[in-house]
């Protein structure tokens, strides 16, 4: 497996995307190799065997990706860095401390979580974020989808507000840098500071300004790229509405307003719900936007991005006496235990839905 | 709930879809007003201008940017893409790395889905349902909590106290540590909507194709993988999309290791590291980031509606 190795560690343009297509090629054999092994297994107790065989490859991924890290995770954010002499792995040959962990330490890691200053910055803002950005994404894309449902034009319409889904959000952080732009000495300055002028309000120094302002300044971001979701969602959900019930409305002399908040709303409410959850999940992770705006050095930290940082400063394997990975532990199960209310909620609709079919 | 997780993924409309010229139509068509007009108008607006901002922006040279707005159109040139894509500053290799991360990232997890959501909904064993069930709820486990320790095995290994339960596996420093991780996240919403689209297909196929004496591999092989080509597009989409976009996964995997880095992991680092100088070239940097996906997009997004209304639940 040699040949393997040096391919996996080819630099080249052809080497790399090689060792994707090789990759997938063996897999795929591995895949093929065990629907053969399903057939052939023993007659008694047969469809035992094959069911844990098809789920297999499913249960090996999930407990080295998901079940194992929680496990890891919640220890290390248990306990307190213990630092040894080790072999480096990235470069063999050389020696380096490594953090062994392993004692018990009284909850020290969630203690500095809700003490120290920056962590509780990244608390607040994070349950600003997750108060302000799924409600208002939410409300803007039932307010787009009612708007154009039906009119000429809808699907160009809907393509516009959803064409952000398909954008990073590193891409959109440097399109909103630019939106958000300061005024320079030279006279370029962006879009939104440029209005402002014109209602005579003073500029928005991005990110500069720090706080809850700016934190409010990445929650539209984030609106501007979640509310595509919400429109597309939701329109279908209009959509869904039986016809009878806004003909006898607008019979009954309903008025536009009326027959939305009346009829509308609350025949699509389910699905309201389900787009607020999935966006208030998506909200409290919140990183990339942090990270790529920096806003972490003007007090506009998240949890999700004080965990990187706090993780970053610590490096893999570089402990050095540093509490860091043990710290971003907590930090990470704080944001799990954050998560698990929305998630019961999904399971709790996702078992609904079984038990009605 | 009866749209949003909707399993055949029957989408009730596309975006793209002819005018109505129903009862129905013009029914709700006599219930909106200016008002709703203006509200649409403005949003439309709204979220366009962002991103042409960028795209013109991209093409104005140094001086253009520094004085005077995009809107201006003036300064236009070239030179930003072509010092993007050549010399010191080109980005193509994250963009190769990238491509080489979502090859893998988007196969492996649907095929292993599919595998597990066969036996879910053909095959009758004890506790079935509370493996589906375990396995959807796994969506609560945030990237945050499993990157670091999956990092950790990539490049130690897993062990036991002193004892070696799964030796290293070679992949640290190799694009390898990236899609592996993706391919682990992606399997709980994956073997959702393979499920989803699996308990759709008609039981009677089976049971004839188990009377003519086929085995479930020959099964799988020869009638489910044909059927579910309309899922594995819509959760390829998807999932190629996440992938391409995420920062998280590609920054703590690739270590600041630039031969594996996505490109969005270069986007990133630009933005921070040019706010003094050359910054002129992130525009065109960043929108030949985003032009891949949303070409993909563009192309698919019928796939990609019906993978969202199938199960809108990705965190």
């Amino acid at each position: 497996m040699h040949w393997l190795y040096t391919l996996a560690h080819s630099q080249s343009t052809g080497g790399k995307l090689l060792f994707a297509v090789v990759m997938v090629i063996l897999f795929l054999a591995v895949i093929g190799a065990l629907l053969v092994l399903i057939d052939r297994t023993p007659r008694r107790g047969r469809e035992k065997y094959q069911a844990f065989l098809f789920l297999l490859p499913a249960l090996i991924l999930l407990g080295l990706g998901l079940i194992g890290p929680i496990i890891r995770t919640a220890v290390s954010a248990m306990t307190s860095a213990e630092v040894t002499k080790k072999l480096c792995v990235p470069r063999p040959g050389h020696s380096c401390l490594v953090d062994k962990g392993g004692k018990w330490n009284n909850f020290d890691n969630f203690r500095w979580a809700f003490t120290d200053n920056d962590a509780q910055y990244a608390l607040l803002h994070t349950l600003l974020w997750t108060l302000v950005a799924p409600i208002i994404a939410t409300a803007v894309g039932l307010a787009y989808a009612y708007a154009i449902d039906k009119v000429r034009g809808e699907g160009f319409a809907k393509a516009l507000v959803f064409l952000p889904t398909a954008i990073s959000f590193v891409g959109a952080a440097v399109i909103w840098g630019l939106m958000y732009q300061q005024p320079s000495q030279n006279g370029a300055s962006g879009l939104v500071n440029v209005v402002l002028h014109w209602v005579g309000l003073g500029p928005l120094n991005f990110p500069t300004v720090g706080g809850w302002r700016l934190t409010l300044m990445m929650i539209v971001v984030m609106i501007w790229i979640q509310a595509g979701f919400a429109t597309v969602v939701l329109s279908a959900a209009i959509k869904g509405v039986p016809a009878e019930i806004s003909e006898a409305a607008k019979i009954d002399g309903a008025t536009a307003g009326q027959a939305f908040r009346r009829v509308v709303i609350p025949s699509i409410r389910p699905t309201l719900i389900v787009v607020l959850v999935t966006i208030s999940i998506a909200t409290l992770k919140i990183f990339d936007l942090v990270q790529t705006f920096g806003a972490d050095k003007y007090r506009g930290d998240t949890l999700a991005n004080l965990m990187y940082t706090t993780y970053k400063q610590a490096g893999l394997g570089i402990a050095g006496g540093k509490l860091g990975e043990h710290r971003s532990s907590a930090l990470a199960i704080i944001i799990f235990l954050l998560v698990i209310p929305f998630v019961a909620f999904q399971v709790r609709q996702m078992v609904k839905q079984r038990a009605a079919r | 709930m009866t749209v949003v997780i909707n399993p055949t993924g029957e989408v009730p409309a596309t975006p793209v879809e002819p005018l109505p010229t129903t009862t129905v139509g013009r029914v709700r068509k006599g219930l909106t007003n200016p008002v709703a007009s203006a509200i649409a108008l403005v949003i439309g607006v709204a979220w366009t201008i962002p991103t042409a901002g960028l795209l013109v922006q991209s093409f104005r040279s140094k001086t253009g940017q520094d004085t005077k707005g995009w809107w201006t159109f003036s300064d236009l040139t070239l030179d930003n893409y072509r010092r993007v894509t050549s010399g010191t500053g080109n980005v193509l290799p994250y963009v190769v790395n990238s491509i080489a991360i979502v090859i893998p990232a988007a196969i492996i997890p649907i095929v292993v889905a599919a595998l597990a959501s066969y036996a879910l909904v053909w095959i009758d064993f004890r506790g079935r349902d509370w493996i589906y069930v375990a396995i959807f709820a796994l969506q609560v486990v945030p990237l945050q909590v499993a990157v670091v320790p999956l990092l950790r095995f990539v490049v130690n290994g897993a062990h036991l106290g002193s004892m070696t339960v799964i030796p290293k596996l070679g992949l640290a420093g190799t694009v390898g540590a990236v899609w592996l991780a993706h391919a682990c996240f992606a399997l709980p919403l994956a073997v959702f909507l393979m499920h989803n689209f699996m308990s759709e297909i008609p039981r009677d196929l089976l049971e004839a194709a188990r009377l003519d004496g086929a085995g479930h591999g020959q099964i799988f092989r020869q009638i489910m993988l044909p059927l579910l080509r309309p899922a594995l597009a819509a959760f390829g989409i998807f999932q190629f999309l996440w992938v391409w976009n995420d920062l998280f996964v590609g920054l703590v995997m690739s270590g600041s290791n630039n031969a594996i880095s996505p490109i969005t992991v270069k986007i990133a680092g630009l933005v921070g590291s040019t706010a003094g100088q050359g910054g002129e070239v992130v525009p065109a940097a960043a929108f030949l980031s985003i032009v891949i996906p949303l070409a993909v997009f563009i192309a698919l997004q019928r796939f990609f509606v019906r993978g969202l209304l199938a199960g809108s639940v990705k965190g």
